[in-house]
């Protein structure tokens, strides 16, 4: 059904609510900006944002995410994990996040799931054309959720907002130490 | 009909006007937060993006707010409860707090969300 190419929507109606929707975002940038969220890149159909922290010290630029309008909203959005400085997805060893959600009893729930054939993981959630596309979800077809807010560019930034940023509690730190011998002073 | 002029700003209302105005303001119900009434608190909520100014009371749920958002911007395809409401900094609400204990300004802004959606399964 998301094959490039496959049912294309009139791309006229494509751009309008590509632009509905990036004006409803920039009519709050600052308080996008203010929780880490940075519009970075927007021609249609590509937008790319990148999440920081705004509380850390240093501040840090967690993730990047690509949120493709491709044929939006006949289909939904796109949206992959990304290099924020050069754009090229992550791969799944490269994942700086997989978005832990707290689960009321077991584990947390990584939001970033990919197929072990699949390269590219992507954003697990109703709303999001990776998930309604794999075949793990053919039963919950996106025109269910189609114009009742899911998926909207709003639900799905403050998702990767509270999943992939607020979570945040501080730097990682790893340290390495190695004995390689003892230290002499030579005597008289 | 006698206009009357009025003391304060001596303009001249008609009389009607002059005592519509002295009865509503002597039973506007005063709040919690001074002399202000009740009609002229409101909260801005964002939903999903669009934003829509809601009146209400300092002591009142934010439930209440949060139903009168969703019906005034036509989101009434997802249940209250699928929302979250927030502060500008994404500090999550309780739909059971109150505005006013809350310290919540009139024409404070809260975001509307929806909440993610049951994932993280393949």
């Amino acid at each position: 059904m998301f094959e490039p190419g496959g049912a294309p929507l009139d791309t006229a109606v494509a751009k309008a609510k590509y632009e509905e929707h990036i004006g409803l975002y920039r009519r709050e940038e600052a308080s996008y900006r203010a929780r880490g969220c940075w519009l970075l890149h927007a021609e249609f159909p590509r937008t790319i944002f990148a999440f920081a922290h705004p509380r850390l010290k240093p501040t840090a630029v967690l993730f990047g995410a690509e949120i493709s309008f491709e044929n939006f909203d006949l289909w939904p959005l796109s949206v992959k994990l990304v290099n924020p400085f050069t754009g090229i997805p992550y791969k799944v060893t490269e994942l700086p996040t997989v978005l832990p959600r707290a689960q009321p009893a077991g584990p947390p729930v990584p939001l970033i799931q990919s197929a072990p054939q699949d390269e590219i993981p992507f954003l697990c959630l109703p709303g999001v054309r990776e998930y309604h596309q794999h075949p793990a979800h053919t039963g919950d077809s996106w025109l269910l959720h189609r114009g009742t807010g899911t998926g909207d560019l709003s639900q799905l930034l403050n998702a990767l907002l509270r999943y992939g940023v607020e979570g945040v509690r501080g730097h990682n730190f790893v340290m390495h130490f190695s004995c390689t011998g003892v230290q002499e002073e030579p005597l008289p | 009909m006698f206009p009357k002029r009025n003391i304060h700003s001596g303009t001249v209302v008609p009389i009607e006007t002059a005592a519509t105005v002295t009865l509503a303001s002597m039973n506007a119900p005063n709040t919690p937060t001074g002399n202000q009434p009740e009609k002229d608190y409101y909260l801005t909520i964002i939903v999903n993006g669009v934003a829509t100014k809601v009146e209400t009371n300092p002591n009142a749920a934010l439930a209440g707010v949060i139903a009168k958002a969703l019906q005034q911007t036509n989101n009434t395809g997802q249940p209250p409860d699928n929302w979250i409401l927030t502060t500008e900094s994404g500090t999550q609400l309780s739909p059971t707090a109150k505005p006013g204990e809350l310290g919540l300004h009139s024409g404070a802004k809260l975001f509307l969300n929806l909440k993610a959606g049951a994932g993280g399964n393949v």
